[in-house]
């Protein structure tokens, strides 16, 4: 494998399997074991990291398909039309799309509890809004270059508001804190 | 009891200790003190677990009244610290009756004040840490006026020192080249001489000067390290901070390391330079 120094105690590991890999890292003895979209990032002391490296497999086992979460979702967002108009689909068609597709959380980030979810339809991946809004409500769901979201939180956020989810998405006093986790399979319902 | 009252909180004042490890891959940013010489030297000014909770207080004006007998330390910027009616400074343990008055001057150097209570701060923590996160809002809300904060029990014995001499922050900040440095651009950052945007908060810190080129627009979204130079498609660089979002897709061309980083955490404006750790 290849480790990317990344900072004194990072180490970035280029993989096409991001989920994967780091679901077959020993977490023991290190800071953070965190998937991006082609990497992911083992922090810890040089020793430990290694030791986790080498502690890997050659064989990667088949992942077992996570269950499917159910998110309820309302279909009324501010950008709807705008989505469906750039699709070039009809306000339903995009509604059903995203029904009739299982999304997965590629990683997380932006926010704690923030999923990307890969998976939606082609026709749905749009670029971002020219100008970012300074505050949308928690429980948006919106899309964005190839991604599907909902902010866990009231935030600033230059996606395409769809729809709203009542779920909630981050508390920080329960474990996990967040409902979706890097490799979790989600349904809007 | 032994603790503080909160009379006024100046600009920000936070809850912070080392901060959350383990929850990066859900998008909580690890958080902490930003200075971290500084948070250390305050716990070992009132003798303190090293790892315990202290105020983070930015610029001037917070003021605490002493509830019971208790001592405490400010660190980090350089300024006065006004007890009542007399004038004590920064990076030596002060004793406190009942009812003392503390309030911090405006600092003459640094931005980040670090006030320890001995005993710690008695806050439930959120994740594993006492840290307040200033991107998600996890942990203890930032202080409020009127608030009181009892002491905690992590004195672990008398203070081991009692007075440093305070030192003034760096002006040049050490880097290793980032996963994204092309050797041009690492070259022109090192180059460059940078002032400070006054948008600069605890997730990043933005720079100001002559724009490096920037070749990539963005890359794939990565996960992102404390210290991490991205460089967004303007060409002004960014430093992140201890509460910088845990991915992100910008190149990152350098790393600050995390000694130079308690310089930055003090960098309150005026000309700074990176060279090559």
């Amino acid at each position: 494998m290849e480790l990317i120094p990344f900072g004194e105690d990072g180490w970035l590991i280029p993989t096409d399997d991001p989920i994967g890999l780091a679901a077959l890292i020993d977490r023991t003895g290190l800071d953070d074991v965190v998937p991006g979209q082609r990497h992911v990032l083992l922090r810890g002391s040089q020793q430990r990291v290694m030791a986790a490296v080498a502690g890997v497999p050659e064989d990667r086992p088949v992942r077992a398909a996570r269950e499917v979460r159910h998110l309820p979702a309302q279909w009324e967002g501010p950008d709807l039309r705008h989505v469906a108009e750039t699709a070039g689909m009809s306000e339903l068609a995009v509604i059903q799309a995203l029904l009739d597709t299982t999304l997965t959380v590629a990683f997380c980030g932006f926010s704690p509890g923030f999923g990307y979810l890969t998976g939606l339809d082609e026709r749905l991946h749009i670029p971002r809004r020219d100008r970012p809004r300074p505050q949308i409500p928690a429980g948006s769901i919106a899309i964005a270059a190839g991604y599907c979201a909902v902010y866990p939180t009231s935030s600033p956020g230059g996606w395409h508001l769809i729809g709203r989810c009542e779920a909630l998405l981050f508390s920080a006093d329960r474990e996990p804190p967040a409902l979706l986790s890097p490799g979790d399979r989600v349904r809007f319902v | 009891m032994q603790g503080l009252q909160i009379l006024a909180t100046g600009a920000q004042t936070l809850v912070e200790d080392g901060g959350r490890r383990g929850y990066a891959h859900l998008g909580v940013p690890r958080a902490g003190a930003f200075d971290t010489r500084a948070w250390r030297l305050a716990n070992r000014l009132v003798g303190n677990s090293p790892d315990a909770a202290v105020l983070e207080s930015l610029g001037g004006g917070l003021t605490v009244e002493a509830l019971g007998h208790l001592t405490i330390a400010v660190t980090g910027a350089v300024g006065d610290v006004h007890i009542d009616a007399r004038t004590s400074a920064t990076n030596m343990p002060v004793h406190l009756a009942p009812g003392s008055r503390v309030r911090l001057g405006m600092p003459r150097a640094g931005i980040r004040y670090y006030l320890a209570l001995s005993g710690g701060i008695r806050v439930r923590p959120a994740l594993g840490s006492r840290s307040h996160d200033t991107l998600g809002g996890v942990g203890p809300a930032a202080l409020q006026e009127g608030q009181v904060l009892t002491a905690g029990a992590e004195r672990v014995g008398p203070p081991l020192v009692d007075h440093v001499a305070p030192v003034e922050p760096a002006t040049t900040f050490n880097v290793l080249p980032g996963p994204d440095a092309d050797e041009d651009t690492l070259s022109a950052l090192l180059a460059g001489t940078w002032d400070l945007d006054p948008q600069s908060d605890r997730i990043g810190v933005r720079l100001r000067g002559s724009p490096l080129r920037s070749e990539t627009l963005s890359l794939p979204s990565k996960p992102m390290v404390l210290g991490a130079v991205q460089l967004p498609p303007n060409g002004l660089p960014i430093i992140l901070g201890p509460d910088h979002p845990t991915t992100g897709g910008y190149p990152v061309i350098a790393v600050v390391t995390s000694d130079s980083m308690c310089d930055v955490a003090q960098w309150s404006g005026g000309p700074r330079r990176f060279r090559r750790a």
